[in-house]
């Protein structure tokens, strides 16, 4: 019986010639521990999307504040692109890569 | 297939060099025995990031020569004259992608497995080729 819930190959990002997209949801939190010393409170904060993209064609996609063409981001905040990585080879297809950190909660500051 | 259509348009390519025009040609696709002196072209490939539009090729040029009536550098001369009729990159990218069957985006050679039997001379040179629909 095949799953109903996988998908296969790309779906967040409408290149056609994208090798890989990954994001990584995260959150920090803020321990207080109680008396007897478990943790009796906690403060989730810092909510963060940490994501990167490998491709090769070609890339409009530069360093700042900028749209990482990555669907399924939180709504809001800031999108930074703080590296973006190319590369040659003399064996193969020309490919490049980037990567980006979504702040859900934050304003760019010019 | 592609890899059938890069087999035929290399194959008549080397073949259109004086030194390569009386071997036998046969692409990958050939089943039948070869017959000697024989001139290969074998292609195995794999998209491009899951990609119809790009392909990595590993191209396999065979210079198969009969060693009872051939001397090593004999064969070697046929060898030579793949890698001559492949050493200009540019112009031979220029003439397969004029045929409108396919479009080269660059190749580059991987390196050679030279073989020899009681029969027969075997030279195998490898080339890694980007290539897609014209």
């Amino acid at each position: 019986m095949p799953a109903n819930d996988v998908k296969f190959g790309i779906s967040r990002h409408a290149g056609t010639l994208i090798d890989s997209v990954e994001t990584d949801d995260s959150v920090q939190v803020k321990e207080l521990p109680g008396s007897d010393g478990e943790i009796a409170r906690v403060k989730p904060y810092r909510k963060m999307t940490e994501g990167s993209v490998k491709g090769h064609g070609a890339l409009a996609v530069v360093p700042g504040v900028g749209d990482p063409g990555v669907s399924g981001l939180p709504n809001g905040g800031v999108t930074v692109i703080t590296n973006v990585k190319q590369s040659e080879n003399n064996e193969d297809f020309d490919g490049w890569e980037y990567s980006f950190k979504h702040y859900p909660t934050a304003e760019a500051v010019n | 297939m592609l890899d059938h259509v890069l087999d035929e348009v290399l194959l008549a390519h080397l073949k259109a060099a004086p030194a390569l025009s009386a071997l036998n040609g046969y692409t990958g696709q050939d089943s039948a025995d070869h017959k000697l002196p024989a001139l290969t072209v074998s292609t195995t490939s794999a998209p491009l990031a899951g990609s119809d539009t790009a392909f990595r090729g590993e191209v396999g040029v065979i210079i198969e020569s009969e060693a009872h009536d051939t001397t090593a550098a004999a064969h070697g001369e046929r060898v030579e004259a793949v890698r001559v009729a492949l050493a200009d990159r540019a112009a031979v990218i220029a003439a397969i992608n004029t045929t409108g069957r396919l479009h080269i985006y660059g190749y580059a050679p991987l390196g050679s497995e030279p073989t020899a039997g009681e029969a027969r001379f075997n030279t195998n040179l490898k080339y890694r080729f980007g290539f897609g629909p014209a």
